[in-house]
Formats: structure tokens, C-alpha cells, sequence
């Protein structure tokens, strides 16, 4: 399938269309960012404080009386790196394990693969708790923990793939002729696992957003007074009872981005692999 | 002429598909009389497992649906029955096996469980005595241990047994006909001569009728009394078994049996026919096999052949029919 | 049951138990600063330090303060918090078992909910409802349920007060505990208003915790009854003359079964890691919430008590799918 037979399969399926728009929209507001916010998202106004939704400020104010609206528009830029940097933080070592596992066998294939399962013993959240409270709450350090947490899930799909490539006869064929493993590995395996793994990694985004938002809720992320969408939340979540704004918008927000991700991946995976299409 | 237990009278089926909408049966007439066995045969695509779905209403319903035509069954149209009443035939008067033992039971449960199923359903039978009737019918069919048998599951069994069990199954009943698609095709050679054997047997214990479809002329020649030969959807050819085999009129049906090996046929005169059955969605006008006929012309590429009488019960379906002398 | 199969199973779980707890164990050693410090407060002396690492065997080679810690914990000895001076086992017990119920609650839910809606949705394909099903499904799915608890306080405790807020039970309400299940140990003291309270108080996080495995187990249903409805032996049910009901129950959802059980099994993840969420918002007094609380207040040994908690259930859970799978499907029962 060349490239735009897939994009144009892409904008046909109705899902994946729906997600890009979404995904595009807040893309197109974290690069417009500063020009498209009203306000400053950092700095307090204590005279407007909590105010509800209105013509000056549609999101409504928080606590401190900054705009609701301005620091959502600043999140999004904030959410997407945390999902574009811990997404890379999976799935690059998770690729190279589950390549390594797949294609070398056992040893190295039970010793990884046992490593990830302990890994995959822990909830995520909890995991990515755990080692947040090592490195200490930050944004960065959310984005590493929120990675290493995911990249079991990376290690297994290549495997998988892996495995079945290994099978195949033009592999073996090319090992035959002399081509050495990291040629194969490189040239004929790695390129073959793209499809699984972009469609992963795009659900991927989604889920990375939505664990980071978690640990920035817990309060184990975002540090006051970053505009990141979790952490609003948490903020808002005090003021729950007489201002539901302040939690409401960040929230959906996150909700959006998240099911962007979610739509593209979906039709994604139906365009790039029919068998797996969820009729 | 006493009246038929079943007649399909130009039934129609159509289904959906991503190019529209295909007649897969296009007026199709069938008479079974009580106790005899009729052949349907063609190659796959035909429409011949369509027919044998549309009787009993099994078309799977979101892409296949009876367009036209009526299926009496002692006199009663099967097409505009309600569903209810048409759960009460199945499986109870009519019943049907499939080309797929492997497939064709449920992998979870026992295949005691599945014969009592029925028992229970139409016959009302209650749990011991379902048991007892369904060891009684693994017998019957040739299951030997058919007491400990009747706990296996599905997968414990070898593909002869499974249909031996699925014709447990659907004889279970006391049927009055037998739709039998493909039963055989899926088994090892001798199983298949066994599975025909056990047919032949109960269908005269049980005076039933069988529908019998099948691409295999040897399958038929055995088992038949009348045949129907079907191509893309239409009936072409209908004769008893012995005038079929004896003058094949449709160029059709000669050439199925000139690409049938013989025993005692000349060395290298096994002849396939040329090219492939058509799309069913891009069908000629006129005769649907002109484009593999080595005798088309004229009217062929205008007009669907009607039928014409070859002799006493013998018709076709075609413009320049085969002449034997 | 194939003995030789659960076996194998459990010599896997111990294997990858050991790997928890070393993990566990070697990672609060990476955590920056010193526990005697941190025991002691800053104006310490270092003879005091000395004295409690010696105690706490601080100052023996990592693996035998491995070797201590796991037999210690084998006895059920986590350590003692430093919040409360309490020992971890003990503050953990009460705690975990409001979070089976909350857990066991959502799961109840989402099972419902989930596979009766993706059933309706396979039967039905293509309908409005499934259009509409599917699509708040994917929606469910990427639900950040900390804002939906949120909103759902808002709307159906402070808008429209129809429940509680926050806890398990409404202040002044106690029974005596004897599962510490608060709707079991309602029942067996006979006491309806309390049980009644107990539900109140259950709803608003137990939805909230199940929004994301059902919808989950909702789209797989789907999927999965979409296959074995095509089935050859589906068709032989509906020939048999089966009623409707029976060949989508008995022979379709029987068998669409075995991958939901999976995907419940594997949710049982989300399903933890979405209690430490739920349990925070609705203040919930359960395992979530307090490993939450003593990571905050520094308390390792209590955190490091209820990753353990959390893995070993979580290793547990999975064990039990492959069992329940081995039930489902007599061709692995027999073949193993």
C-alpha cells in the first residue's frame, strides 16, 4: 500500500477521521498556544477569583483567578510532549527487547521476558507511582516513569511479530544467502513489526496521556504552577462543591486528546491490518 | 401423482455483498417425494448449499434473504412461516448435516449434551431419558462404546465420528427429510464410503427422504434415484440418475463427467472444463455457461435457455443440448 | 483439572514473585536518603543512626537484608509504618479488603453491563444501538476517571444530592466487623439500614472504577460473539431448531466467552490501578488511597507492603483466569 492510498483509507474510515480531527485540533492549539490564549496562564489574579464561565473568561477562573481557558490552551502542549516523550521512552527499548527475544530465542528470550513479566506484575498506576517516588514528582520524571511502565507492552507485540517473521520463508531465505542478523534484523525484520507497533504507539499516546494526567491528579507529576491538565484537576477537585469548572474543563480535555488517540489508533489498525479489523 | 413432502417452486435468494446485491439461487425448482433421495450437483458457487440453507431459513440473515418463490412442505410455504413454527421443523422434521464435522459441534460441550439438546427441545424428554436415547442413536450410528462416548467431547473424536455424531444428532428426531450438505466431502475416502453406507441404512429404517447435495457424480451415482445439476444459481439439467449418467443433455454436465476419471476410461481422456464458474454479480446475458461452452452461439449470448423435455422426466436448461444417439 | 498445568503455573508465579520482591526491594534502596535518618529526624546523632541502622540491619550486605526482608515478610512482618508506628500488615489488612469490595463491586458492573451490552451489540451489528454502544465504549475507554468521579460527585452528590460524597458508611452506622466486606457484614447482622447505607455509599466509585473495564469488555464481547456467531456449529444450533436465545447464550456466548475472560483478567490491572484513583476522589478507605498517603508521608515500608500486596493479588488473579479458562475449554482441559 503506498502512502496516499493509506491516507486516503485513513480519511475514508469514519473512526480514524474523527480521531485525526481531534488529534489535529489539539495540535493546532498547542502551536498557536500563546497567540490563541487570552490571558497569562501563570499569573494569579486574586481579584477574579473562581468565577464561572463568561464572556471574559469562558472557562471560568481557578482559585488564583488565572484563566481556565488560557491554561487548558497551555496544557495541550504540555500533554502532547508527555505523550509524544514517554511514548518514545516505551518504545524504543521495548522494540529493541522484543527484537532481541524474538529473533535470538532462548536464553536471552525467557531472561527478558521474565523481566517484563514482573514488570507487568505491578498495576501501572502503581508501578508508575513507585518509580516516581524514586526519581522524586516532576514533570520529566512522570514522563520516564509513565515510559518504563509500558514497555513490556511494546516488547511483547514485537516478540510476537518477530517470531512469526522468523517463520517465514524469505528470512530464512536471506540468512541463507549469508546475510548476517543484524542485517536481517534490521532490513527485513524491524521494517515488517511497523505496522503493529505504530498502531500501538498511537494508542499508546493515549493511555501515556491519561497515566500522566493520573500521576499530576495524584499530585505525583506537574508541579504547581505548570498548566498541565492532571494537576488542574487536582486543584480543582477542592473546589468541586461551588466552582465544578475548574476541574471540569481540564478533565475534558484530557478526555478528547485521550479519545483522539484512541478513534486514529482504532481505524488505524483496521486500515493498516484488515485482519485484525473489529468488523 | 401424489403430492411431493417438499417442493421448492422458483425460489429465489439474494445476497449482500460489497458489490451489491447477487442472486446466489435464481428460480430453482425442486420436488422430494416422500422417502426417495435427491441429488444436487455442482461446482462450489452454485448455489447448491444456498438452496439446502434456503429450505430450512438458515441463511445467515444479514447478508442472505429469500427474495422470491415458495418451499411447500406438505403443502405448507416455509417461506411466510413464523419463526416459532419454523424452530418446531427444524431440526425435528427436517434436519441437516454439514460438510464440516470438524466444525459443525460445539467444542464445549459433550456430545451427549448436544444430542439431548434436541431430544429435549422437540421431543420434551427429560434428562435421563435423553441420555438413554442419545447412547441409543450413538449406537445407531456406529459408535461403538457408545455409553462412554457420549461424555467425549467433540475434539476426542475423529472426523468420521463427528458426523456419525452429527447424524446422531439430527436423526435424533425421527426426521422426514434429511438435508445432507456435502457430508462426505471433508473425510478420508473410505470413511466417506461408510458415512454414505450408514446414510443408505437409516434412510430406509427410517423412511426418510434425503436431500443429498454434492459436487461428486461417483457420491451421487450411488446414493440417488433424481438429480439436479445447478450452475451460477440456476437449475440447469434434471433427469433420474441412470438417464443422467446415460445422455447428459447440458454441455455442462457432459463436461463435469468428462472431467470425472473412470475406471476402465481411455488414458489421458480426463478433459477439465475450460475456465471458471462467473462471477454471480457479473453474469452474461443469455446463458450463463456460454462463456465455457464449446457449443455457444446465436441465442446463447441473447437469451437464458427455458426448459425443454429431453424425454419422460428428463429436461435442460439450454439452447443446443448434447444429442445422443 | 490438569494438575501437571497448574503446576507449571504456580512454579511461573513463584518465579515471577521472586523477581516482585527483589524489585521491590532494590528499588527503596534507590530511593535517595537514609530510613534511619528519615526514622530519627534531623537532630539525630550519628550514634543513634549507627544504633538503628545496626537494628534495622542496615549496615549487612544486600542480599542478606534481602534474605531478612523476604522471610519476614513470609511471616507477615512488612515492618512497622513510620506514620503511625503500626505494623504495615496491620494497617494493610483492613484497607485491602475495602478495596476488594470496591474492586469486586466494579468488576460486578463491568461484567453486567459489559458483556450484555456487547452482546446486544453483536446480535444487533450495525444498528443504532451498536453504532451508539461501540462509540461509548471507545469513550469509556478513554475516560480519566479521577475527572469523571469528580463530575459525578458534582452532578449526584452536590447538584442533585442523591449520594454520599465520600467513605463507606455514614457517620454514626457501625456494625460489628467480621469479613470487613461492609455489605456482607451487613447481612449476617441483619441490619438492612446499614446494608442500605453500605450500597449508597458503594455506588458512585464502584461505577466509576468499572467505566473503564466495561467498556473495555464490552468491545471485546463484541468482537468476540461476532466470531463465534459466523461458527459452523452456531448454524448447526439454529438447525437443530434451537430457540434464538439459546444459540446466542449457550452456543455463542459460551464460547465468545474465553477471550473476555482474558481481557477481564488482564484488566484486573487497570482495575487496581484505577482503585488507587477512585479511592483518593470518593475517600474510599482502602489499599489505593493509603499507599497514596504513604508515599506522600515518606512511609517506605508501607509502600513497599502494599506494591507487594498489589503484585502478589495481581499474579494471583491472573492465575485464576488460566483456571477459569481451563474450565471453559474443555479442548485445554483434556489436552494438557
Amino acid at each position: 500500500m503506498n502512502r496516499l492510498e493509506l491516507f486516503t483509507d485513513l480519511l475514508r474510515n469514519r473512526t480514524a477521521a474523527l480521531g485525526l480531527c481531534l488529534i489535529a485540533g489539539i495540535v493546532a492549539v498547542a502551536l498557536a498556544g500563546p497567540a490563541l490564549a487570552p490571558y497569562d496562564p501563570l499569573v494569579p489574579a486574586p481579584l477574579d477569583r473562581l468565577q464561572p464561565p463568561s464572556a471574559q473568561h469562558l472557562f471560568g477562573t481557578d482559585s488564583l483567578g488565572r484563566d481556565i481557558l488560557s491554561r487548558v490552551i497551555h496544557g495541550s502542549r504540555l500533554s502532547l510532549l508527555i505523550g509524544i516523550i514517554s511514548v518514545t521512552i516505551s518504545l524504543v527499548p521495548g522494540t529493541v527487547l522484543g527484537l532481541l527475544a524474538g529473533y535470538f530465542g532462548d536464553p536471552l528470550d525467557s531472561i527478558i521476558m521474565r523481566v517484563m513479566d514482573v514488570l507487568l506484575a505491578f498495576p501501572a498506576v502503581l508501578l508508575a507511582i513507585f518509580i516516581t517516588a524514586i526519581l522524586g514528582p516532576s514533570l520529566p520524571n512522570t514522563m520516564i516513569a509513565v515510559g518504563i511502565v509500558y514497555i513490556p507492552h511494546y516488547a511483547r507485540i514485537v516478540r510476537s511479530n518477530v517470531l512469526s517473521l522468523k517463520q517465514q520463508l524469505f528470512v530464512q531465505a536471506i540468512r541463507h544467502l549469508g546475510g548476517s542478523h543484524a542485517r536481517v534484523i534490521l532490513l527485513h525484520i524491524l521494517p515488517n513489526t511497523f505496522a503493529p507497533i505504530i498502531v500501538y504507539a498511537t494508542l499508546g499516546m493515549g493511555t501515556a496521556v491519561l497515566q500522566a494526567a493520573a500521576l499530576g491528579f495524584l499530585g505525583l507529576g506537574a508541579q504547581p504552577p505548570q498548566p498541565e491538565w492532571g494537576a488542574m484537576l487536582s486543584e480543582g477537585r477542592q473546589y468541586i462543591q461551588m466552582a465544578p469548572h475548574v476541574a471540569g474543563f481540564p478533565g475534558l480535555a484530557i478526555l478528547l486528546l485521550v479519545l483522539g488517540f484512541n478513534l486514529f489508533g482504532d481505524g488505524l489498525r483496521d486500515v493498516l491490518d484488515p485482519s485484525l479489523r473489529s468488523r | 401423482m401424489m403430492a411431493a413432502l417438499l417442493e421448492v417452486q422458483r425460489l429465489c435468494t439474494e445476497f449482500r455483498t460489497r458489490r451489491g446485491v447477487v442472486r446466489a439461487v435464481d428460480g430453482v425448482d425442486l420436488r422430494l417425494d416422500h422417502g426417495e433421495t435427491l441429488g444436487i450437483v455442482g461446482e462450489s458457487g452454485c448455489g447448491k448449499s444456498v438452496t439446502a440453507l434456503s429450505i430450512l431459513r438458515l441463511l445467515p440473515r444479514k447478508q442472505g434473504r429469500i427474495a422470491s418463490g415458495r418451499i411447500l412442505y406438505d403443502g405448507v410455504d416455509l417461506v411466510s412461516l413464523p419463526e416459532s413454527a419454523m424452530r418446531r421443523i427444524r431440526g425435528n422434521e427436517i434436519s441437516m448435516i454439514f460438510q464440516e464435522p470438524m466444525t459443525s459441534l460445539n467444542p464445549v460441550y459433550t456430545v451427549g449434551f448436544q444430542i439431548r439438546e434436541v431430544l429435549k427441545k422437540h421431543r420434551g424428554l427429560e434428562k435421563d431419558e435423553a441420555r438413554r436415547e442419545a447412547v441409543r442413536m450413538l449406537s445407531l450410528v456406529g459408535i461403538p462404546d457408545p455409553e462412554s462416548r457420549v461424555d467425549d467431547y467433540p475434539h476426542q473424536m475423529s472426523g468420521g465420528m463427528r458426523q456419525r455424531a452429527m447424524i446422531a444428532m439430527a436423526l435424533a428426531c425421527r426426521p422426514r427429510i434429511l438435508i445432507a450438505d456435502e457430508p462426505t466431502t471433508a473425510l478420508d475416502v473410505t470413511i466417506q464410503a461408510q458415512i454414505l453406507d450408514l446414510m443408505g441404512r437409516l434412510k430406509e429404517e427410517f423412511g426418510m427422504a434425503v436431500l443429498l447435495i454434492t459436487h461428486d457424480l461417483g457420491v451421487v451415482a450411488e446414493t440417488c434415484r433424481r438429480v439436479v445439476v445447478m450452475y451460477a444459481g440456476k437449475a440447469v439439467e434434471e433427469a433420474d440418475v441412470e438417464e443422467l449418467f446415460d445422455v447428459p443433455s447440458h454441455p455442462y454436465t457432459v463436461g463435469l463427467f468428462a472431467s470425472l476419471p473412470r475406471i476402465g476410461g481411455k488414458r489421458g481422456k480426463l478433459t477439465p472444463i475450460p475456465g471458471t464458474v462467473p462471477s454471480l454479480d457479473r453474469l452474461p446475458p443469455g446463458c450463463a455457461f456460454q462463456e465455457r461452452c464449446p457449443r455457444a452461439e446465436g441465442p446463447c449470448f441473447q437469451e437464458p435457455p427455458p426448459w425443454t423435455a429431453v424425454s419422460e422426466g428428463h429436461r435442460v436448461r439450454c439452447w443446443h443440448p448434447v444429442e445422443h444417439s | 483439572m490438569p494438575w501437571r498445568y497448574v503446576g507449571r503455573r504456580l512454579l511461573q508465579l513463584a518465579v515471577i514473585l521472586f523477581g516482585v520482591s527483589v524489585l521491590v526491594f532494590l528499588m527503596l534502596r534507590l530511593i535517595p536518603g537514609d530510613p534511619a535518618q528519615l526514622l530519627l529526624g534531623e537532630y539525630a546523632t550519628p550514634a543513634e543512626l549507627e544504633q538503628l541502622r545496626h537494628k534495622l540491619g542496615l549496615d549487612r550486605s544486600l542480599a542478606v537484608q534481602y534474605w531478612v526482608y523476604v522471610k519476614s515478610a513470609l511471616q507477615g512482618d512488612m515492618g512497622v509504618s513510620i506514620r503511625t508506628g503500626a505494623p504495615v500488615f496491620q494497617e494493610i489488612a483492613p484497607r485491602l479488603i475495602a478495596t476488594v469490595e470496591l474492586s469486586l463491586a466494579a468488576m460486578v458492573i463491568a461484567t453486567l453491563f459489559g458483556v450484555g451490552a456487547g452482546v446486544v451489540s453483536a446480535v444487533r451489528q450495525y444498528s443504532v444501538w451498536d453504532y451508539l454502544t461501540m462509540f461509548l465504549a471507545l469513550v469509556g475507554v478513554s475516560m480519566p476517571i479521577f475527572w469523571l468521579g469528580l463530575m459525578l460527585i458534582y452532578l449526584l452528590s452536590v447538584k442533585y444530592p442523591l449520594f454520599p460524597m465520600m467513605g463507606r458508611l455514614s457517620m454514626g452506622l457501625d456494625i460489628p466487623v467480621v469479613t470487613g466486606l461492609v455489605l456482607v457484614d451487613a447481612l449476617l447482622s441483619f441490619r438492612p439500614d446499614v446494608l442500605w447505607d453500605g450500597l449508597h455509599h458503594l455506588i458512585l466509585p464502584a461505577f466509576t472504577l468499572a467505566t473503564i473495564p466495561m467498556a473495555v469488555v464490552a468491545r471485546i464481547t463484541r468482537s468476540s460473539m461476532l466470531e463465534v456467531l459466523d461458527q459452523d456449529y452456531v448454524r448447526t444450533a439454529r438447525a437443530k431448531g434451537m430457540d434464538e436465545w439459546v444459540v446466542i447464550l449457550r452456543h455463542g456466548l459460551r464460547n465468545a466467552m474465553l477471550p473476555v475472560v482474558t481481557v477481564l483478567g488482564l484488566n484486573l490491572g487497570l482495575l487496581l490501578s484505577g482503585a488507587v484513583l477512585t479511592e483518593t476522589i470518593f475517600s474510599w478507605p482502602g489499599l489505593g488511597r493509603y499507599v497514596v498517603d504513604s508515599l506522600m508521608g515518606r512511609d517506605y515500608a508501607a509502600v513497599q507492603g502494599c506494591i507487594l500486596i498489589f503484585a502478589v493479588i495481581m499474579t494471583l488473579i491472573n492465575l485464576l483466569v488460566d483456571l477459569v479458562y481451563v474450565v471453559l475449554d474443555p479442548r485445554i482441559r483434556i489436552h494438557e
